[in-house]
């Protein structure tokens, strides 16, 4: 399993098909259960180290935003509508790879020499942008595309900078990837390793995943925004790259529980891994989903800052990756005391 | 054999920006040297090629150069300001991937903010070039020490196939001009040539022609061929600007001498090519600007092949125009000497 | 020889020239002020029909240098004169309007006058040279051409601001590269190659004079002296790098050239050994004598040393003398050396 894999996998939210299959051969190998839901979310449990143990979920979303084919023009050029929130100006004059045949194309843009200087002021709208696959018409380019056809950024794994990684979907599979590290072990909890699908259209995987598993808590693993880059305040960079693994307080989706987050907080400092905190309370995550399932379920986000988070390009620093991994498996290996005493305290 | 179009493809995944070919040019000098002993590079990085007789001596020019840009600041967390070498529209930069060439190659990225904390005002603007900054994932010190103000940083945009002979690539515009003169001297080898033919790879043509004005002034030719791109349709292209992708193109402005275009048209009717006429009331845009009022005057004639997104990463050609236009190419240089005094 | 033994430094040759008059087109009594401040140093000096005025210092003959600095300054020419005596204007070189309002100028044969501007004209902002005029005086256009003709150029009032370490002049552009020049053919001693210094005409407009010189010497190498930005100044472009004080500036590019890196690094390199300060110097706007050099016959092989400035095309333009010494040190190094490809 790396990162490279992973992110070479295609997932576009609803078309989860190439990661799932990857995933599925990946949890084979590490879990002692696996299986598929209706939805298509991967659930892989991981037995605890001792009988009657809690069940904690661990859900990480397979699924990336990127496009989707709706229409070919009669001039074979293909139309496409976001899936998940990309601000359209990332998307001019990139690579594109369409459909489960990998069908290479490219979104152009006017030639500078057709454009006004008014109109380089403008964005250019999704509606005006097209994907061309070099098909000489209709006929031709629905030999190899047709509307429906998931479409993501050709976007290549690369290692840059000072220990950074640029890849694309970095949001979620640097989840996924700390997830599949900590199914390497076994923990006096039983893990329930979930792969949620359709995180980015409305956190809908992770609902019916978390009704099924009734965990007694959660831990929501996450490629989470960094604005850190030049322009922007201080205080709306919500988290840095290269500060240790993101600690979430709140997210639109949900407040996540205080004393698990207090837990999260307390192992980091005991195994002496820095982390930092999620400055800002916008943009929504699995928590909410499964925290509201049933009866309620006590929950908590770790992430991995992501620069230029919802573009082709997503960065993060593959020691944040790290740390994240080694303080997930440190969360499980100790969530045992955290549940007792919180069952201790319902007692009361 | 050599095979031209992957040679061609690699030569678009070289870097060589305005007043920064070396790399290009070297690479042109080797490829031309299959088809010809005769092969120089003047002080600006123009690569020339002679093949043919004693002839009229016939220039055939197409530009090495690329659009890029220029590292202008480094501010103070170590993001790179920058300005454009040649016409880069702001609005393709965003997210796109690129090397700077410090004192060693460097991967970045053109930053974004991320959509979650963007105001609809924001989304409603088009970022200008000198909001826009590159991230190289480095500390601040680093980058001052690898990064110089007026290092070249350039697109990591690699060619890819799409469908049929179609290519998308950063530089097609205008290294596919090497490739027609290849294809063109490939057909050429081993036949009798009288004019005296040579070939440049021209620099500087992004930013003013200016590689190819003091080609014009050195070689004082009789007549030029300037092989360039034009625009091909697309949706949003305003009326008759624009000429079909999958025909070569020949130019009809002023600063073409009508009588060889003419020749040129005839030679590609001969062939039995069907080519588009690209129809302009100004000058060309083209290294024919300069070509034509260089020395005494000199006749030039165009043999463009169309693209989409010129000036993009993602500029879309067709391999199978280049190979026709290195077709007529060849017949025209064949024809130059044989077709008597074309006036205008 | 007998040198005539000037006392002038740098700074007096400095202000010297940035008192001379010549707007571009009229460049005759600066090139009279400059040859004879040159000409006890140098073996030959000639002018060419543009008006160029070449110095040439013979070398070990190991090839040719030019070094192209513009003598002409921007100014305004008079395209006709009113009944009340008023003269309209047209621009020569880069000319904001709001900077010449209610300056004061002079012709070439010493008329000074006034710039006004029309009562009803629109907004600063807006103002355009149709609503400027100049006021010398007159009641009358029979009184105004016995003054000025059609056709005279005038500058603003010459003037030299000595603050000290930084000096301020509206002839700055580019009488300051003509000083660097002057006084870099000073300390020529034995020079490597045959020095060619140009002081040429016609900048402003389209670098015309630098490029028939050019033709005309066919040089190994080209090095123009020019003025160029800065940006410590209050809400300057950021997107400028160039800061005053910082050093002389070496050239990689402005709108007109990009210069051939070999020269670039020969200046660098020349600095670095002799432990002349400078910095790298990207211009996104402006052009030099460096692109006339460079595109010249077969194409030269050039380069240029700026002095950054601040306030340049207006009275104000201000540079700072350690920048001034730094390029002078800096070309005078150059020219003792060779210049390999």
């Amino acid at each position: 399993m790396s990162l490279r894999e992973l992110t070479a996998c295609a997932g576009v939210s609803g078309f989860e098909n190439e990661v799932r299959a990857y995933l599925i051969r990946q949890c084979k190998a590490l879990a002692d259960e696996v299986r598929v839901d209706a939805l298509g979310n991967v659930i892989a449990i991981c037995h605890a180290t001792k009988p009657h143990a809690k069940r904690v979920m661990v859900a990480a979303h397979m699924d990336e935003v990127g496009l989707i084919v709706t229409g070919v023009e009669d001039s074979g050029l293909i139309r496409f509508a976001p899936v998940g929130g990309i601000d359209p100006r990332v998307m001019v004059s990139k690579r594109v790879i369409v459909g489960e045949r990998h069908v290479r194309g490219v979104i152009g843009a006017k030639a500078i020499h057709l454009t006004s200087a008014e109109e380089r002021k403008t964005p250019l709208p999704v509606k005006n942008l097209y994907i061309d696959i070099g098909a000489a018409d209709k006929e031709a380019a629905l030999k190899l595309v047709e509307p429906g056809d998931p479409v993501i950024f050709d976007s290549r794994y690369v290692e840059f900078g000072d220990g950074l990684i640029k890849s694309r979907a970095l949001d979620d599979r640097a989840g996924c990837g700390m997830l599949l590290s900590a199914m390497e072990r076994r923990y006096p909890v039983e893990l329930a390793a979930v792969f949620t699908v359709q995180e980015e259209i409305g956190t809908r995987g992770a609902k019916a995943a978390a009704y099924r598993l009734d965990p007694d808590a959660a831990l929501v693993l996450e490629g989470t925004t960094c604005a850190d880059i030049a322009g922007v305040k201080d205080e709306q960079k919500v988290t840095r790259l290269g500060k240790g693994p993101v600690v979430g307080v709140r997210d639109s989706s949900a407040v996540h529980d205080p004393r698990l987050r207090a837990f999260v907080l307390e192992t980091a400092a005991k195994y002496g891994i820095a982390v930092q905190n999620r400055e800002g309370t916008f943009g929504g995550t699995d928590c909410g989903s499964i925290q509201r399932s049933r009866g309620g379920v006590p929950v908590a986000m770790m992430a991995v800052a992501t620069r230029f988070i919802h573009s082709p390009v997503t960065v993060i620093a593959r020691k944040d990756y790290e740390a994240g991994c080694a303080l997930l498996t440190h969360v499980l290996q100790d969530m045992e005391s955290f549940l007792n005493d919180k069952e201790g305290d319902c007692n009361e | 054999m050599m095979d031209i179009k992957s040679e061609w493809m690699s030569l678009c995944a070289m870097t060589g920006p305005s007043g920064g070919e070396e790399a290009v040019s070297r690479r042109v000098a080797e490829l031309f040297s299959a088809y010809s002993g005769d092969v120089w590079t003047d002080g600006m990085m123009n690569t020339y090629a002679r093949i043919g007789g004693k002839g009229p001596r016939v220039v055939v020019a197409a530009h090495i150069d690329e659009i890029g840009l220029m590292v202008n600041f480094i501010d103070e967390d170590g993001y790179i300001g920058f300005c454009q070498v040649g016409g880069v529209d702001p609005r393709i930069l965003p997210a796109q991937e690129v090397i700077v060439h410090g004192a060693e190659d460097l991967y970045g990225i053109v930053a974004v903010k991320p959509p979650h904390v963007l105001t609809p005002e924001e989304r409603e603007h088009a970022l200008a070039m000198e909001d826009l900054r590159i991230d190289l994932g480095l500390p601040a010190e680093t980058v001052r020490e690898k990064v110089r103000i007026g290092d070249y940083i350039t697109f990591d945009a690699p060619p890819v196939s799409l469908m049929d002979s179609l290519v998308a690539s950063k530089s097609t515009d205008d290294r596919m001009g090497i490739a027609v003169m290849l294809e063109a001297m490939e057909r050429l080898k081993g036949r009798p040539l009288s004019a005296e033919v040579i070939m440049a790879g021209t620099v500087q043509e992004e930013v003013g022609c200016r590689g190819a004005m003091v080609a014009a002034q050195a070689l004082q030719p009789e007549l030029a061929v300037v092989l360039d791109v034009t625009h091909a349709t697309t949706p949003d292209a305003p009326p008759f600007a624009t000429v079909d992708l999958d025909k070569p193109c020949v130019a009809i402005v002023p600063v073409m001498h009508q009588g060889w275009t003419r020749v040129l048209r005839e030679t590609a009717r001969e062939l039995g090519i069907e080519i588009s006429v690209e129809v302009g009331g100004r000058t060309s845009g083209t290294d024919a600007d300069e070509i034509q009022i260089a020395g005494s005057g000199i006749p030039c004639v165009a043999l463009q092949v169309p693209v989409r997104y010129m000036h993009t990463t993602v500029e879309v050609i067709s391999y199978d125009v280049i190979a026709q236009c290195g077709q007529i190419l060849a017949a025209f240089l064949e024809k130059v000497t044989s077709c008597g005094e074309v006036l205008l | 020889m007998i040198r005539k033994v000037t006392a002038m430094n740098s700074r007096e040759t400095l202000m010297k020239l940035c008192m001379a008059f010549g707007p571009t087109g009229a460049e005759d009594k600066v090139s009279q002020v400059i040859e004879e401040m040159v000409r006890p140093y140098v073996d030959e000096i000639r002018r060419d029909a543009m008006g160029n005025l070449i110095a040439v210092k013979r070398g070990q003959g190991k090839g040719k240098v030019m070094v192209a600095a513009h003598m002409d300054q921007i100014g305004l020419m008079v395209t006709s004169i009113d009944e009340n005596g008023f003269l309209r204007v047209a621009n020569v070189g880069g000319i904001a309007p709001r900077s010449v309002l209610y300056r004061q100028v002079t012709f070439e044969n010493g008329t000074v006058g006034c710039v006004g501007l029309n009562a009803k004209a629109p907004s600063l902002d807006k103002v355009t040279l149709e609503h400027v005029f100049i006021d010398i005086g007159c009641e009358s256009r029979a009184e105004a051409l016995e003054k000025v003709q059609i056709g005279d150029t005038c500058i603003m009032q010459a003037n030299f601001l000595d603050m000290g370490q930084r000096m301020s002049s509206p002839a700055m552009d580019n009488r300051s590269a003509c000083a660097v020049l002057v006084e870099a053919l000073k300390r020529l001693d034995t020079p490597a190659m045959d020095v060619y210094g140009v002081f040429t005409t016609q900048e402003e407009v389209g670098l015309r004079g630098a490029k028939t010189a050019a033709f005309a010497i066919q040089p190994d190498v080209g090095i123009a002296v020019d003025i160029t930005g800065e940006s410590s100044y209050p809400e300057a472009e950021a997107t400028c790098s160039m800061k005053m004080g910082q050093g002389a500036a070496v050239k990689v590019r402005d709108a007109s050239v990009f210069c051939t890196p070999a020269v670039v690094r020969w200046m660098e390199e020349t600095a670095k050994e002799e432990g002349i300060p400078y910095q790298r110097e990207v211009l996104t706007f402006g052009g030099t004598d460096t692109q006339a050099i460079q595109l010249t016959g077969a194409g030269i092989p050039a380069g240029c040393i700026s002095i950054p400035g601040r306030y340049i095309h207006s009275m104000c333009e201000t540079i700072d003398g350690r920048d001034y010494e730094a390029a002078i040190a800096l070309l005078a190094a150059l020219l003792k050396k060779e210049y390999q490809h």
